[in-house]
């Protein structure tokens, strides 16, 4: 089943048509913006005790938050590897 | 009718009965011809095609000469295309806007398309893309919308639709894309071909866009599991200028890891997958996701059932970390451009400037804890299992990107699956799995896998496509056999 052949909608459809005609602000925007895509969801869960994710930290790739070579961190000496 | 493969080409250029230059010339009237109904490619440089192929030329012929000074490389002469927001020498990166500030012309490749160059491939072009990537859709109101091969009704999806229909309709037997949220899984799946997002960090991304640094991943798209395979090991790697490949593992040997992945097995590999995020999914898709699970478990694996993050925690934080990515690395452009773009993206833009930095920050904060839910259930399986796309390709609607009107419904459905990879870095690949029963239209079935275990997803993939060849599904889509079609003069 496609586009077209179900009821055009959902919440991102009132917040296009109202940005087609409104000059509207920033704040009032965003506000919207939490309500339909779901952002008053996760800003309502709890993340006092979470790092924001790193894309740089082994523990997002790494069991035991170890480089490859079963090094921590700390212990990591940066090798700039050549191109192929 | 299946399409050629690399090793088609080169074959074929070795035995002396086809030449690089005969079949460009077959080849550039095939894209005409295509390109009128699909609108795969963004532009084309007749000129430099002309000298890389004349260059491959001599390489081959030298070969024939026994000289060992000069060889084709592994994908010497063979026609692969290269998305819009990939940097080419002398193509502007248009990042599918056709703007005076996106029109100068490089004048160095990007390091992946460096590495296929120097292998000998010829780059054919620059494919098109949903306009600045901000879709799934491949909508694009200044180049065109890219159609879908199986029906010229539908879109081909994206945001990396002309790689999509590059190789769905064999004008290139693998071609490169980029994925921010699903951007090669998902026009793969909706066009039936063989799509991988590889683990952040594995592909360089020095060169590209950039438009989502954190979560846009460099991946190739083919009409087989082997050329997926030899143009991902091409292209990994890391090159000690893009900081993100300072994680791969130093004795990673990708290439050698993927030669070796089709001797390796399935059986015992414990695949999951969760119940309520494929309720979602309709019918006729869950119908082939369904013969390809009975399928992988005759090979051995143990079906297990899971419980991922909810779609309703992932696309927020998804939709946080995209907008500012995308805003934040375009910002002088929207300035000045910005009214220029589709509603579609003004809309998106609009919203994404509007982001306060407190919940951007929030918004890292759950992108944590899906990647620690994430990393807890691959204690446990191998794989995770479910659809590609939880429909087949929607039909193309213009109204979308002159009236900013955006389906959401459609939208949920495109994306539900593919974020979550793009948020945690893990690997996923895009498998074709058959054609719908309602619709005709293919279904893809996405395996993600751990850190760094591509290997296991090509051996999956393989193993599908050694019981279900594509070769059949092509027969009611637009595609063309070039090196075949010499042959048979």
């Amino acid at each position: 089943m496609g586009l077209g052949s179900k009821k055009l909608g959902g919440p991102l459809l009132s917040l296009t048509a109202t940005l087609s005609r409104l000059p509207i602000g920033r704040q009032a925007v965003w506000s919207m913006a939490r309500r339909d895509l779901g952002m008053d969801a996760i800003l309502a869960l709890d993340v006092s005790d979470v790092r924001p994710y790193r894309l740089d930290w082994p523990g997002n790739k790494y069991p035991d938050n170890k480089y490859p070579d079963n090094k921590y961190p700390a212990e990591y000496e940066h090798e700039i590897t050549d191109s192929k | 009718m299946r399409l050629p493969t690399v090793s088609d080409y080169t074959s074929a250029y070795r035995a002396g009965w086809l030449t690089p230059s005969k079949l460009m010339s077959a080849w550039k009237a095939a894209q005409r011809e295509l390109q009128t109904e699909l609108l795969a490619f963004i532009s084309i440089q007749h000129e430099d095609i002309d000298l890389q192929t004349m260059a491959s030329e001599h390489r081959y012929a030298v070969v024939k000469e026994e000289s060992q000074r000069d060889t084709p490389g592994p994908f010497g002469g063979v026609p692969i295309g290269i998305k819009d927001e990939i940097d080419v020498v002398g193509y502007a990166t248009t990042l599918g806007v056709p703007f005076e500030e996106r029109s100068e012309r490089k004048q160095v490749d990007a390091v992946c398309v460096d590495r296929l160059r120097k292998q000998g491939a010829t780059i054919v072009g620059k494919l098109n893309m949903h306009e600045l990537g901000l879709g799934s859709t491949g909508s694009n109101i200044h180049f065109g919308t890219a159609r879908n091969p199986f029906d010229l009704r539908r879109v081909a999806g994206g945001s990396s639709s002309g790689t999509a229909v590059a190789v769905a309709t064999g004008l290139c037997p693998f071609a490169i894309g980029a994925d921010g949220g699903g951007s090669i899984r998902i026009p793969a799946g909706l066009c039936g071909v063989y799509g991988i997002k590889p683990t952040s960090g594995l592909v360089p991304e020095t060169g590209i866009g950039p438009l989502n640094y954190s979560i846009g991943h460099i991946g190739p798209m083919a009409s087989s599991v082997e050329d997926l395979k030899v143009a991902l090991a091409a292209i990994a790697g890391p090159d000690g200028l893009d900081p993100k490949t300072a994680l791969a593992p130093r004795e990673s040997a990708f290439a050698e890891k993927c030669a070796a992945s089709d001797l390796r097995g399935l059986e015992k590999k414990r695949i999951g997958y969760d119940p309520k995020w494929m309720s979602f999914a309709e019918a006729p898709v869950m119908t082939r996701i369904e013969a390809a699970m009975k399928l992988l478990e005759s090979f051995g694996c143990d079906l297990v059932p899971i419980s991922l993050p909810e779609d309703d925690v992932i696309r927020p934080v998804a939709y946080s970390v995209l907008g500012t990515e995308l805003v934040s690395s375009q910002r002088r452009l929207f300035e000045k451009r910005g009214s220029e773009c589709s509603a579609e993206a003004q809309l998106y833009i609009q919203m994404s400037s509007s982001i306060l930095a407190v919940d951007y920050i929030h918004a890292l904060r759950v992108r944590q804890q899906l990647a620690s839910a994430v990393e807890s259930v691959f204690h446990d399986v191998d794989l995770i299992l479910s659809p590609t796309c939880g429909q087949t390709a929607p039909l193309y609607v213009p109204e979308m990107g002159t009236t900013g009107l955006r389906d959401d419904v459609t939208l949920k459905q495109l994306t539900r699956y593919t974020f979550l990879a793009n948020m945690t870095g893990v690997p996923g690949i895009s498998i074709p799995v058959g054609l719908s029963a309602e619709d005709g239209m293919p279904v893809g079935l996405q395996l993600m896998a751990n850190h760094w275990d591509e290997a296991t997803l090509l051996t999956a993939a393989q193993k599908i496509e050694s019981q279900w060849p594509l070769k059949l599904a092509r027969i009611r889509s637009r595609h063309v056999d070039v090196v075949n079609a010499i042959k048979s003069i």
